[in-house]
């Protein structure tokens, strides 16, 4: 016993020592930071690629805040994550990386995890937004033509869901230049609407480089493919942003006017139509006319008159009034009196105003024309507008060319707007009123009720139905509180029926009628 | 005696335990501090270089230059530009000269020598502009080497402009006073983007030591930098104390900050960045806080949609959450007076594997009734058939629901990303569908985006942008239904606007009488509406009949809205009495807006010899606005 007891306490010590001593791997001595600051030369890079070689999240991590290590230093590192691709594609989601190193990032780690493991890879891709998912998907789709075999091979394999992920945007896609080897690897791909959309893709751009070998290899390939080729490259050289070169623009055409079956005709007409005016307006026209009908013809027809409207607003004028009624005379009217505008306004809207039917005047919404007209008109020329509201003489504006207006004034300058209001007749005022508090309670409710108070001489019952509604609607408790402050009377009877309507309609859909309301309706 | 001399091992114990501990890596070489694997490919090129004298170094500069490239060729050629610039800078410099090597490894080179002695290697560039680039990159590399060096260089080149890069933080700790000096020279000198960048570093370099202050420093600059500043302080404080910074964008002072900030309310990309790190933590209590603190009309802003729908598809895809949890959660959003619909995001499911789905599929059917249950089968259907569409395809063909099967076929059509459809693609998917299914789940997918309007340009409307020639042929031979009859609606709507002719030619052979009418009608009304006249003519050579009927009350309804007498005189061409009366209703209201007395003498001229109620209906028409 008396042996054993020393021999126990030194077991007992050894144990303890070692398992108490600090761990160097934790921290370093304040020594050994300074010996590391001091490398130089050789010894530094050592000791700087050394770091580079450690490839766990907490290490990527460390490296990034270190500011040591540049983003190229950690694509590379992504090659061999330490930590799993999950959790690696997790620290680049969170590690607070720009858009753009973000996605360097993503990519980087990507093209070793589809190796490794392509489902777990697109998973993630599938989770990602469109744009990101879509590029990422594009970079493994061209291994189907720079990877090695194997690689090419796993992008055979999950062929459908890249060519989904990749979507409408073929600019995400790495496809090779045309050729009739690039050709034959994509047609040795499995039939199917990916492997079309693919080749309808490849055979765009093939277009575009060299039209004739690519032309001569559409006339190989069944036509439902060589059709929406041809239509994709036809759409994208007659779109007015782009800027092909006249060959291109040519074939184009001269597919879509001799070739192209009527669908595609119908669809990329107005922009053949837009490009044939150019040089000859009325030869573009008659064509439309020949060609086309309904939307396309309507939308060719207003494309066309916009060149003749930039040599000669008069003749431009004169051919809307030629033209029959229907969206056929409306689309060209609002083009003519948009630029026409610019030169005359009052004049632009009266002659508008006469071009098209009832209907089309009152139409509502910023992408109708007369609010589009209203707006540029009071954004322009806002003397001009305020002159022609004023002007008694003639007919009202249609209340949507007149609020539309009215609302541009109020994001100028509210107090003068409401100054101007105020100095107009008595029978114009409540109108003016109620378009004023319209756009102001959209934008800041709270702010227009307290004009409404201190403004007893443009207080109207609509005026503060107006404000209320806006209001209830982003705020009811604001919107209740304000109301029930109102004095007896017309505005606050108007302003209690407004929210009234919007609780009843809330109600209709299923929810609950507010407390708060009941009690002050009662 | 013995056993006490015994008692001398125990020091000795204690020793042996210190100096057994297995040694670890921080206390090794710093080359030896990679893994085994990775510690034998740099030590490798050290052997060759440690001793390498400047007769050596060109022959292992071909050696290095000659391998595969790639993270092993980098590395070996960076060992070997710090070992010449230690023994012979300038000698390499003229080696690069004569080997061509690319201007990459020259700047290396000139980045290790400046390490050692930054004059001398800045000397060594040319002067003036050809020697700009040489300076400008070198600079940059510098910054992640060595703030003091990269700051001598940085002052002299004013070629860079800091960004978000850490190692900026690291020159902003050490030299935040010289760079707050080169701000103020550099407001003198109007240089406004490099301005703002700068002061953006030296707000996250604040941020990180006090971010209450760093927030009180950036709100008192000029309004033209404010924001930037702003925003850094709350970026980099939000990294620290995600909860607090949510609070002030959130709390009753939000907007009262973001009107200072000018920054936007509700702060989107900042919420976003933090909401997606409180998801991370618990989405639970991440919802409970969006819901509590959201929109006062919709409970939660879009962007925190658009969030929770990127965070819970990344937790589903790597199988960190449950699809039916992530339902429920989803659901737990609806508000009293409204409701986001998160489930309408058909992509969130995206990620799932096929067993997951299939799954999720099962228990999401079983839930209670609740208003985005079916979208969500649609976005489940949607991922799986894009996955697997056999399996996904024969699975929903034994859905009992109607209404839900419906809703999974009609997911599967939104085939694409986020709207964007391939109308191809979507042609395909659409053949899939059973025939005795697939009216059903056209009209209900396009149901979902509201009663189609006739001129409604397709680029506003978030509906799938289908060719209808390429549709119209899987319809027919269809069994005649509602839903049949409500699809051929929708797609001849479209397709008479775009090319009348072939949707009328579609619309005579359809087997159905109803769905021919139907077909004929919103053919009709979508020419009608942009051309009238050009309608007019071709039903003027139509065999009278249901479908002129059908057809020719849309056209009355264009035509009387520039032409009301004329529209008139054709409401006699219809033959089906109660179409008839909705003609006469629709002419007439129009004529007596524009001409009222004109309008009066045509009714009276018909009003006798009408039945009393269609007389009064008409008159009414002079009653209306």
């Amino acid at each position: 016993m008396k042996y054993l007891l020393p021999i126990l306490a030194s077991v007992a010590t050894f144990f303890a020592v070692r398992h108490f001593r600090p761990n160097p791997e934790l921290q370093d001595s304040p020594e050994q930071t300074a010996q590391r600051a001091e490398l130089k030369g050789l010894a530094r890079r050592v000791d700087r690629l050394g770091a580079l070689e450690s490839t766990s999240v907490a290490e990527l991590e460390k490296l990034r805040r270190s500011g040591r290590a540049t983003l190229q230093d950690l694509m590379w590192l992504l090659e061999q994550p330490g930590d799993g691709f999950e959790a690696t594609w997790d620290w680049i989601e969170q590690a607070g990386y720009n858009e753009s190193d973000r996605n360097l990032l993503r990519t980087a780690l990507v093209s070793k995890w589809f190796d490794h493991d392509p489902d777990a890879c697109l998973a993630r891709i599938g989770a990602c937004n469109y744009m990101d998912g879509s590029e990422l998907a594009g970079r493994l789709l061209g291994r189907l033509f720079k990877g090695t075999p194997e690689q090419a091979e796993g992008v055979r394999k999950h062929l459908g869901l890249l060519v989904s992920l990749v979507g409408a945007v073929d600019s995400s896609l790495e496809l090779p230049p045309g050729s009739p080897e690039s050709a034959k690897t994509l047609l040795s791909l499995p039939e199917g609407a990916p492997r079309n959309t693919l080749l309808r893709f490849f055979a765009k751009s093939w277009l575009e480089s060299d039209p004739a070998a690519a032309i001569a290899w559409l006339q190989q390939v069944p036509p439902e493919i060589s059709t929406s080729a041809l239509e994709s490259f036809a759409e994208q050289m007659l779109n007015p942003y782009s800027t092909p070169t006249e060959a291109q623009r040519k074939l184009a055409a001269d597919w879509l006017t001799t070739k192209a079956p009527k669908a595609s005709l119908a669809r990329l007409g107005p922009d053949l139509v837009a490009s044939m005016a150019k040089s000859d307006p009325a030869g573009a026209l008659a064509w439309a006319h020949k060609n086309l009908s309904a939307a396309p013809l309507a939308e060719a027809t207003g494309k066309a008159i916009q060149q003749v409207l930039a040599k000669d607003s008069g003749e431009a004028r004169r051919m809307v009034e030629e033209l029959p009624p229907g969206n056929l005379r409306h689309l060209a009217a609002y083009k003519v009196a948009e630029a026409y505008l610019a030169e005359n306004p009052a004049d632009a809207v009266a002659w508008w105003l006469d071009q098209v039917d009832a209907k089309e005047k009152s139409i509502r919404g910023s992408f109708g024309a007369p609010e589009r007209l209203g707006m540029k008109w009071s954004e322009t020329q806002p003397d001009s507008f305020r002159a022609r509201v004023a002007n008694s003489s003639l007919p009202k504006l249609p209340e949507s060319v007149l609020f539309s207006g009215i609302n541009q004034l109020m994001k100028q300058d509210r107090a003068a707007t409401f100054e101007w209001i105020s100095s107009m007749s008595a029978k114009q005022r409540p109108e003016l009123a109620r378009a004023a508090y319209r756009s102001w309670s959209y934008d800041s409710p709270a702010e227009a009720a307290a004009s409404f108070d201190s403004r007893p001489d443009l207080a109207t019952g609509e005026t503060a139905g107006q404000i209320a509604s806006s209001w209830y609607s982003k705020d009811p408790q604001a919107a209740l509180g304000w109301i029930a402050n109102l004095p007896w009377g017309g505005p606050r009877e108007a302003a209690m029926a407004k929210v009234k309507e919007i609780a009843d309609f809330e109600v209709s859909l299923g929810g609950t009628f507010p407390e708060d309301l009941k009690k002050l309706l009662h | 005696m013995t056993h006490r001399l015994l008692w001398l091992l125990v020091p000795v114990a204690a020793g042996l335990g210190y100096w057994t501990v297995p040694q670890a890596a921080a206390l090794r070489t710093p080359a030896s501090e990679a893994p085994p694997q990775e510690e034998k490919r740099i030590t490798k090129w050290v052997r060759q270089l440690e001793h390498a004298g400047s007769d050596q170094l060109p022959e292992l500069l071909d050696k290095y230059l000659a391998m595969e490239p790639g993270q092993d060729r980098d590395f070996a050629l960076r060992l070997l530009c710090a070992r010449w610039a230690e023994v012979d800078p300038k000698g390499a410099l003229v080696a690069f000269t004569v080997t061509e090597v690319t201007p990459g490894l020259r700047w290396r080179l000139l980045t290790e020598w400046a390490l050692l002695d930054s004059d001398a290697a800045w000397a060594a560039i040319a002067a003036g502009k050809d020697g700009d680039q040489d300076r400008a990159v070198v600079t940059e590399m510098l910054l992640h080497e060595d703030p003091d060096v990269f700051m001598g260089w940085f002052r002299k080149t004013k070629a860079l402009t800091p960004d978000d890069d850490p190692a900026w933080l690291a020159v902003a700790e050490r030299h935040g006073k010289e760079l707050e000096e080169i701000a103020v020279a550099l407001a003198r000198e109007d240089a406004d983007e490099r301005l703002k960048s700068l002061v953006t570093l030296l707000a996250r370099s604040r941020a990180t030591k006090d971010p209450e202050a760093g927030l009180q420093w950036a709100s008192q600059l000029d309004p033209k930098i404010r924001t930037r500043a702003m925003r850094a302080v709350l970026d980099e404080w939000s990294l620290k104390d995600p909860l607090e910074v949510w609070k002030r964008i959130s709390g009753d002072e939000a907007e009262k900050l973001a009107e200072a900030a000018k920054l936007g309310f509700p702060f989107d990309s900042l919420r976003g960045k933090i909401l997606k790190s409180l998801i991370k933590e618990s989405p639970e209590a991440a919802m409970k806080l969006v819901l509590e603190t959201g929109s006062p009309e919709t409970r939660m802003y879009s962007g925190d949609a658009q969030t929770f729908k990127e965070a819970f598809g990344s937790a589903l895809a790597a199988g960190k959450m449950k699809g039916i949890d992530a339902y429920r959660l989803i659901s737990s959003a609806k508000g009293s007076d409204s409701s986001i619909g998160l489930n309408a995001f058909h992509n969130l499911w995206r990620g799932m594997s096929e067993e997951n789905l299939e799954q999720t599929f099962r228990e999401v059917i079983a839930e209670p009734a609740e208003q985005n249950k079916g979208t969500a089968l649609g976005g489940i259907a949607n991922a799986w058939a894009i996955k697997d569409p056999e399996a996904a395809f024969a699975f929903i063909a034994k859905i009992e629901n109607p209404v839900m099967k419906a809703e999974a076929y009609a997911g599967c059509l939104r085939e694409g990303n986020d709207g964007h459809v391939d109308p191809q693609r979507l042609a395909e998917i659409f053949g899939r569908i059973p025939e005795s299914d697939r009216a059903m789940a056209f009209a209900t997918e396009m149901s979902n985006y509201g009663e189609p309007e006739v001129g409604e340009d397709p680029m506003n409307s978030a509906a799938p942008r289908f060719h209808p020639e390429l549709l119209a042929p899987l319809f027919a031979n269809l069994p005649a239904s509602e839903a049949l009859k409500q699809s051929a609606a929708v797609l001849a709507l479209r397709w008479g606007e775009e090319d009348p002719a072939a949707a009328l030619a579609w619309a005579k052979n359809l087997d159905d009488p109803a769905t021919r009418s139907a077909a004929y009608e919103h053919a009709v009304d979508g020419w009608a509406f942009h051309d009238p006249y050009a309608a007019g003519t071709w039903l003027s050579k139509q065999a009278k009949g249901p479908e002129r009927d059908a057809a020719t009350l849309p056209f009355i309804r264009h035509l009387s809205r520039s032409d009301a007498s004329k529209a008139w005189e054709w409401t006699d061409s219809i033959g089906n009495p109660s179409l008839r009366m909705d003609a006469r209703v629709s002419a007439l209201r129009e004529w007596a807006s524009v001409d009222s007395a004109a309008a009066q003498s045509a009714y009276q001229e018909i009003a006798a010899k009408l039945p009393a109620a269609d007389a009064a209906k008409l008159s009414s028409c002079f009653s209306a606005k």
